[in-house]
């Protein structure tokens, strides 16, 4: 076995600092004339320990280093490769619990391979899948082996992704494309970009797989132009594949050709819904039109057209090595397989995981996650993004499938997953995800666009202490029509943040309009910063940090802040070290 | 074979439908009425505005019924409340940002809600007589109002913002006084008699008014009138200063033009009863006024010198001999007040003072009257308050006043007067006018048993005036209040509507309607105008203060014609163009919509006047995406888009560039008929842009040939505008010319006949010339374009058969098979006109780029290709361009093909039996030039007349704005009539007549415009036609020349 040093090379590697640990690493080796190879890798999942770097001994032993700057790649060099003793305190022991629960299919080869190599992945059976479709599979085969797998669509609503293809399959037309829908835009969500910046080659085998059950020639990648480095490692991935005759005429001798296209979205969240993003891929304005016809009966230039997320094509090549039944084992009786989600918020490890369907949310939070930030309160999830709810801490023992989480109000949606603590006033969160759907409606349809403005005007009211009683029944009132009249799952997902919010945290939403308190001291309208006398020392930081000079005082003096000129930043409860800056909400 | 019907349920109703229909349509045809913004007939269903939302069983949430098709087996429900809830907040939500005014802030103010913008609009644009009219039908007697009235409107006239208020009311009696001065007749059409009989009691304005629309609806009606005269307080209790009799009189005889019989000196209770007149009449209105003075309730009131003001104002105004005292005092503010004191003054007395209780802020009476009684060296007191009158014994009075301050305010809204102790004053007077209020006279309310409630005051709905007793109805000061005397007209009419309400068995009030306004989403601000230039109100030259201090001559005088107009042309024009037809506006009425309820932020954008023919409101856009559907998918241009997201989502012109700068529009006016709402309104082809009723006629454009059918539009005989029609050939679609191409019909040529010396000419007299010409020549001969329209060519062609003349001509082939072929070379009787059926045209030619020139004719010879109704050979067009390639079974890019496409469709044509129905071909001539070059072009020109002399193919040049003036007419298929015509009739070709007499016929005298217009009447100018001859012209006569008649400026 050849010794490698592997650095995750993915976009929130390189935000960590990956690149100048690539580079030291690199250079360091070079200088020593050590006998090891410096590689880049995709991203493992573990985010907060970005830079991560895998020292893969010749003997087939492994050692993961987390949290690696510049000064700690010096001492991997010296210590370890050039020493021999492994750098105890960087490294991320083998049971580390972020990674004991997780089952990686689509991720497998996430911060393992190089995304920039083809023989890596063909390595680990890369195209594996598609050689057998070819070589012993017609196209009804093929389909029924998805479907017999039970896989739904990763993109959020969850449909069939064998009944789809079927549909495509069986839909008249000589000409079908098939397209891949990249164009994840929740806000904390980056499932498929890290798929796609990992392991480009197994979308683009499952995009084939499609391609060749449903009869197409032809296909589009649907990016969104802030991948820059998807859109690099995808397009390396096509020639590669192309070079390779895995892509192009006669794939691999059979009688399949097929095209792909790489088409970059200009970053419309609403581009996401597929109507939208063939009018896009059409050069049209991105917006929705109705259905029926589907895509599979009349899509793109008005072809039959199969249209999945990234994820969901991900996950076709493993299926058909492994087979059905080995997948269909995996997870729950309705929702198979595993799901990969975006950990973000105030959890304590959040990245990237991979876990099977069936799993609790309190395992992911608890375990995998290892529980809140800075030991406060665990107090809801938000999933599936702007389109999803909040599932209140009270129901985190739901389990992760389809079913179970719309139960909820929620949705499993495309991955992400936003702890919150005591600290966040879900008012303004259900604000925040509105003010994001709102400024992403295309303007269409009456409901969304004027209907989810006027909600976020109410929250709005609310959040600044302005609200009336006579908000709250506008806005279930409001939300109730405009999930039902409206054309696209953007409009129709609108109101789930605020109509889980009310459903669960409503007495925050009273408390904002009658008390005029926000429990999470977060609405700056609704609370007041003061000086608690018994505890102030007069050491004058809070005076010092103040941008209005609001909190002033004399040395060894209990301070006081003006609330005239206060603008509530907060930076004098930061930086206080006495805990001697109180925070009051409610009407005085 | 047709499909199999499929079963659906429709509001629990099983029906048998077409599959492939979508619910909207089936429902439809039912007659369920629903709703939609966004649908359009032109186009696919597109599903923006969740207008038209139903209810499917087993469907998710709501569907949009325009865009979901019938499937077996459906149950769709139209009406449940929770549909009709959603809808509602569907146009609750589109009205929460739709910024505009339904009707202009004058007119809703005004008592009877008179169309001041569209008043105004027509003067502006010199249709005084049209402006009358429209004023009379919500104020019968405009030219007394237009001196009287203190005018409300002009208060909420939005010219405030900008410089002044509009001198509104200088405008009503300005176009009434053009009316009276012409002598019209104010009633020209008496209506059908419907042998009702309706008594009115009381001639004052309510008892007039409601006498006028009573007998409009041809109602008899008879007033009985306590007084010697007809007027009621129009007479005497205004002053002839301000209303000179002789005015009142011709207001009253114009009020009773419809026949109604007034009988004066018939005193109710006296000389008729109620019970009399219930009997003897169908219903009975009561207007009897509010003729008592309110006491002053002080000590020494019931002096003889004490007067009541209404009492004196009556003797004042009856030209009683009145007197009054060196020195008299007037109590009160309001209007009575104060033409009491200015009367006072005018019998003699010296010093006149005005007490009144508050400040001038509160005072009731108009600001201009004020400002001319101080003038007139009134005095006024505020903050005054009387006591005590005290007589002792001798003359002169004492009158004690005290002293007052304002408090809170009371439930009028008005700061409360309250005493200041011992403040107490007194002045010596001659004579006392007291003038605080009116009330109904207790002995006539008396002789209205039934009608009065416990305390003995009149107990009405003030809606409808209906009372207790059936078919009795009060209208007026007698159901208001005291109040202006255009209030009172209101009343009249109010009460004939409920009178013929009554009749027809209804008890409905009054239809409320829906009306946007701007107030109630956002208060208009200076900045919203600051694009509108300063000008100055115009002001009436008044008589000055020292020659009126004595006179009862009428102090103001009328505007000026020239100055009238100018201040017309002031109207910032507040009301919707679309108010008629807005499609939001009924439903929003039809679902009791409250624009307020989801109230929040409003975008407001300036309105986009950049384009020649259109105005673009974006405030008021619904963003339903027709215009830029329709702009796109039918057009296939794609001027209008959408920008921006969210909310702030807007449709406009690509980039944001202002509309009329986009060089990609061709002005088809397809944009302006889709648009549900007001955000984008066709111009009016006249200086001021106003919206108004419309007459329509319907016709076939007279542009060119191609056939297209529309609407001509008119408010009298302003023509506002043309309206596609839905029937082929063009299928609501116009070209630019045909859209907007008719504004002329408004200009100087559609308005006045004149013969060779300038005399003016009648339509009969106009033909009969003709006639006389043409049998005074000895070969006369008619040549006739096929540009012409075909509705056109047959009045031509029926005058070549009455004269036996024979006809030259250009083949005429539009795309309407009606109007398929014009004879070439025929003689007169031979001549049957373009009625002549004929089977659809097979093959259609475009000569370059037709598109550009007449979209119409693309986009129909492209649809009979689509349909299989006809080929479509494209020749000399850019063959790369999708659009054409997708459109044609044949396409050759270079004109060098067209004489072997000519060939081929003359042989076509023979195979198919007939060569003359072979082939149509349409000629865009600029494009020829572009793309042929001049050598090319004649080769093209000489292949077109001799594959149309030899009648293989008809020819059709298409006439646009680039090519105005060039090569029209210069086809012309055929051989010349035998023998040499001494006489030619040039219908539109512009050939000259070489030896012969030309007489050209055509409607415009403007040079490059050679139409032939249809609807309207002949006569004869002597003109001279740019081809030598004497020209014809066909045009409208309907306004007369007023300046004349008018008072110059």
């Amino acid at each position: 076995m050849k010794a490698e040093i592997a650095v995750g090379m993915s976009s929130c590697g390189i935000a960590a600092g990956a690149r100048v640990v690539l580079e030291t690493l690199k250079a360091d080796v070079a200088a020593k004339a050590l006998p090891w190879t410096v590689v880049s890798t995709g991203c493992s999942g573990a985010c907060h320990r970005e830079p991560l770097v895998e020292i893969r001994q010749a003997d087939g032993r492994t050692f993961l280093y987390g949290n690696v700057d510049e000064a700690g790649a010096r001492r991997i060099t010296v210590e370890h490769l050039a020493g021999g003793v492994p750098v105890a305190d960087l490294l991320v022991p083998p049971d580390y619990p972020f990674l004991a629960r997780q089952k990686r299919i689509v991720l497998a080869n996430c911060g393992v391979i190089d995304p920039e190599s083809i023989d890596e992945y063909l390595a680990r059976d890369g195209y594996a899948a598609l050689r057998k479709v070819l070589s012993s599979m017609t196209g009804d085969q093929v389909i029924a082996e998805i479907t017999a797998s039970g896989l739904r669509g990763r993109g959020g609503a969850g449909f069939s992704t064998g009944m789809k293809w079927t549909f495509a399959r069986k839909a008249k037309g000589a000409k079908k494309y098939v397209i891949c829908n990249a164009d994840e835009g929740d806000p904390g969500a980056f499932m498929d970009r890290s798929v796609l910046e990992g392991d480009p080659h197994a979308v683009l085998e499952g995009m084939l797989v499609a391609a060749y059950a449903i009869g197409s020639d032809e296909g589009y990648f649907y990016v969104r132009a802030e991948y820059p480095l998807a859109v690099k490692r995808l397009g390396i991935a096509i020639a590669q594949a192309t070079e390779h005759g895995l892509l192009g005429e006669r794939i691999l001798g059979s009688g399949f050709s097929f095209a792909v296209h790489v088409k970059e979205g200009a970053g419309a969240f609403v581009c996401g819904e597929e109507t939208a993003l063939m009018a896009s891929i059409e050069g049209r304005r991105g917006m929705p039109r109705l259905r029926p016809p589907f895509p599979a009966e009349r899509g793109l230039w008005d072809a039959p057209s199969n249209i999945n997320n990234v994820e969901t094509y991900a996950n076709v090549p493993p299926i058909i090595r492994m087979g059905a039944p080995a997948y269909a084992a995996i997870g729950t009786e309705k929702s198979k397989g595993t799901k990969v989600f975006a950990l973000a918020g105030k959890i304590a490890r959040g990245g990237m995981i991979e876990v099977p369907m069936g799993i609790s949310l309190r395992t992911i939070v608890e375990d995998i996650g290892g529980g809140i930030q800075g030991g406060r309160a665990f107090k809801a999830v938000q999933m599936g993004g702007p389109s999803g709810g909040c599932v209140p801490a009270s129901l985190a023992d739901v389990l992760i499938d389809y079913d179970s989480l719309t139960a909820t109000g929620a949705i499993m949606g495309s991955g992400g997953m936003v702890v919150m603590d005591e600290s966040t006033c879900m008012v303004d969160v259900a604000r925040y995800f509105l003010s994001f759907t709102q400024s992403e409606s295309c303007g269409k349809c009456t409901f969304c666009r004027i209907g989810t403005k006027r909600m976020l005007e109410a929250l709005t009211r609310i959040t600044d202490g302005r609200g009336s009683d006579a908000d709250i029944p506008m806005l279930e009132e409001l939300a109730a029509k405009v999930r039902i009249s409206s054309l696209c799952g953007l409009g129709q997902t609108a109101p789930n943040p605020v109509l889980t919010t009310l459903r669960f945290f409503r007495e925050e939403y009273t408390e904002h309009i009658a008390e005029g308190r926000c429990r999470a001291k977060k609405c700056k309208a609704l609370i007041r910063f003061g000086v608690i006398a018994e505890t102030c020392t007069g050491c004058m930081l809070c005076a010092k940090v103040c941008p209005t000079k609001a909190a002033r005082g004399e040395r060894k003096k209990v301070h006081a802040i003006d609330q005239a000129t206060c603008i509530k930043c907060g930076l004098c409860h930061e930086a206080c070290r006495f805990a001697a800056i109180s925070i009051e909400t409610g009407r005085h | 074979m047709p499909d199999a019907l499929i079963e659906i349920t429709l509001d629990g109703r099983k029906l048998l439908v077409e599959p492939g229909r979508t619910i909207l349509e089936v429902a439809e045809s039912q007659g369920v009425k629903i709703p939609t913004l966004c649908n359009d007939r032109r186009l696919e269903p597109y599903a923006s505005c969740w207008v038209c939302l139903v209810k499917v069983e087993k469907a998710k949430g709501f569907v949009p019924s325009c865009g979901t098709r019938v499937a077996p087996g459906m149950v769709i429900t139209t009406g449940s409340p929770d549909v009709i809830a959603a809808r509602r907040m569907a146009l609750e939500l589109l009205l929460s940002s739709h910024y505009g005014d339904c009707k202009a802030p004058c007119t809703l103010t005004c008592p009877s809600n008179i169309d001041i913008q569209g008043y105004l609009g027509l003067a502006a644009n010199g249709r005084f007589q049209e402006a009358v009219d429209l004023i009379r039908r919500d104020n019968p007697m405009p030219s007394v109002i237009g001196r009287i009235c203190p005018h409300p409107c002009e208060e909420a006239c939005r010219r405030a913002l900008v410089d002044e208020p509009l001198a509104i009311n200088n405008l009503k009696r300005f176009v009434a006084d053009v009316e009276r001065r012409l002598g019209a007749p104010v009633v020209r059409e008496p209506p059908p008699r419907t042998g009702k009989t309706v008594a009115v009691v009381g001639a004052g304005p309510a008892g007039l008014s409601a006498a006028w629309y009573l007998g409009e609806a041809g109602v008899d009606v008879t007033i009985f009138e306590a007084m010697d005269k007809a007027g009621g307080m129009l007479r005497y209790g205004i002053p002839d200063y301000r209303l000179p009799p002789e005015i009142l009189d011709q207001g009253i005889a114009g009020m009773l033009g419809y026949g109604a019989v007034l009988r004066t000196g018939a005193v109710l209770g006296r000389d008729v009863t109620l019970e009399g007149l219930r009997r003897e009449y169908d219903a009975v209105v009561v207007a009897i006024g509010a003729w008592k003075s309110r006491a002053l309730r002080i000590p020494g009131e019931d002096h003889p010198a004490v007067l009541s003001g209404i009492e004196f104002l009556r003797r004042v105004n009856a030209h009683e001999k009145v007197t009054v005292g060196r020195r008299t005092a007037v109590i009160g503010g309001g209007n009575t007040a104060l033409d009491a004191a200015r009367c006072s003054l005018r019998c003699g007395a010296d010093e006149v003072a005005i007490y009144y209780r508050r400040t001038r802020e509160e005072m009731p009476a108009s600001d201009a009257e004020i400002e001319e009684a101080l003038e007139e060296g009134i005095r006024i007191e505020y903050l005054a308050a009387p006591v005590s009158v005290q007589a002792d014994g001798a003359a002169p009075l004492s009158l004690t006043l005290l002293k007052m301050e304002l408090g809170e305010p009371d439930a009028s809204g008005r700061r409360r007067p309250v005493p200041v102790d011992g403040s107490e004053y007194t002045v010596g007077i001659d004579t006392v006018i007291s003038a605080v209020g009116q009330y109904p006279d207790a002995k006539l309310l008396a002789a209205l048993p039934g009608l009065v409630d416990a305390r003995g005051d009149l107990a009405a709905d003030r809606e409808t005036g209906a009372t207790a007793a059936a078919g009795v109805f009060a209208a007026g000061d007698l159901l208001t209040g005291t109040d202006i005397a255009i209030r009172a007209i209101a009343g009249g009419k109010h009460a004939a509507r409920s009178v013929l309400q009554y009749f027809e068995g209804r008890k409905t009030p009054r239809p409320k309607e829906f009306l946007s306004r701007k107030e109630d989403l956002r208060k208009p601000v200076p900045a919203d105008f600051s694009g509108v230039q300063r000008v100055p109100r115009a002001r009436p030259a008044v008589a000055g203060a020292g020659a009126r201090r004595r006179s009862y001559a009428e102090i103001e005088r009328t505007l000026p014609l020239a100055q009238a107009q100018a201040e017309a042309a002031r109207c910032l024009e507040c009301g919707c163009h679309d108010v008629k037809e807005c499609r939001l506006k009924e439903q929003a009425g039809d679902y009791d919509a409250v624009a307020q309820r989801f109230l929040g932020e409003v975008v407001v954008h300036p309105v986009d006047d950049s384009h020649p023919f259109i105005s673009r409101d974006p405030s008021k856009c619904v963003l339903c995406g027709r215009c830029v559907r329709i702009c796109l998918e039918v057009q296939g241009i794609g001027v209008l888009g959408y920008l921006y997201r969210g909310f702030t989502s807007l449709v406009a012109p690509s980039f944001g560039v202002p509309f009329g700068k986009d060089p990609t529009c061709i002005s088809c006016g397809q944009c302006v008929s889709a648009c549900p709402v007001g955000a984008l309104t066709e111009k009016v082809p006249a200086a001021k842009n106003v919206p108004l009723d419309e007459r329509v006629e319907e016709g076939v454009c007279s542009l060119c040939s191609a056939g297209c059918g529309l609407e001509y539009r008119w408010h009298g005989s302003l023509f506002t505008r043309v309206v596609e029609r839905y029937a082929p050939p063009n299928r609501g679609k116009l070209c630019r010319k045909g859209k907007f191409g008719h504004g002329f019909l408004n200009g100087p040529a559609g308005t006045t006949p004149l013969d060779a010396s300038g005399g003016r000419l009648g339509t009969a007299e106009a033909v009969h010339r003709v006639d006389g010409m043409i049998r005074a020549a000895k070969r006369p001969v008619l040549r006739i374009s096929g540009r012409l329209c075909g509705e056109a060519i047959d009045g031509f062609l029926a005058l070549a058969r009455r004269h036996g003349m024979p006809v030259e001509g250009e083949g005429l082939a539009g795309l309407d098979s009606r109007w398929a072929r014009l004879p070439v070379g025929g003689t007169g009787p031979g001549a049957e006109g373009c009625r002549e059926p004929g089977a659809p045209l097979p093959i259609r030619i475009l000569v370059g780029d037709v598109a550009a020139a007449n979209n119409v004719i693309f986009t129909e010879a492209y649809r009979g290709r689509r349909e299989r109704t006809a080929d479509l050979w494209i020749v000399g067009m850019d063959a790369s361009d999708p659009a054409s390639a997708r459109a044609a079974s044949r396409l050759e890019p270079s004109l060098e093909a067209l004489p072997g496409m000519l060939a081929d469709a003359a042989s076509a044509g023979a195979a198919g039996g007939s060569a003359v129905r072979g082939a149509t071909v349409f000629v865009n001539p600029v494009e020829l030039v572009k793309s042929a070059g001049t050598a090319g072009e004649k080769a093209v020109l000489d292949a077109l007349e001799h594959a149309a002399a030899r009648g293989a193919v008809s020819v059709v040049l298409l006439w646009n704005e680039r090519n105005a003036g060039y090569l029209f007419g210069c086809i012309a298929a055929g051989s010349p009539a035998a023998g040499k015509p001494d006489l030619v009739l040039d219908a539109g070709t512009g050939q000259r007549a070489d030896g012969a007499k030309l007489v050209a016929w055509d409607l415009s005298p403007r040079e490059a415009d050679l139409y032939l217009p249809l609807p309207r009447a002949y006569w004869i100018s002597g003109r001279t036609h740019p081809s030598g001859g004497e020209s014809i012209v066909v045009g409208a006569v309907d306004v007369e020349d007023l300046s004349a008649v008018l008072p110059q400026a």
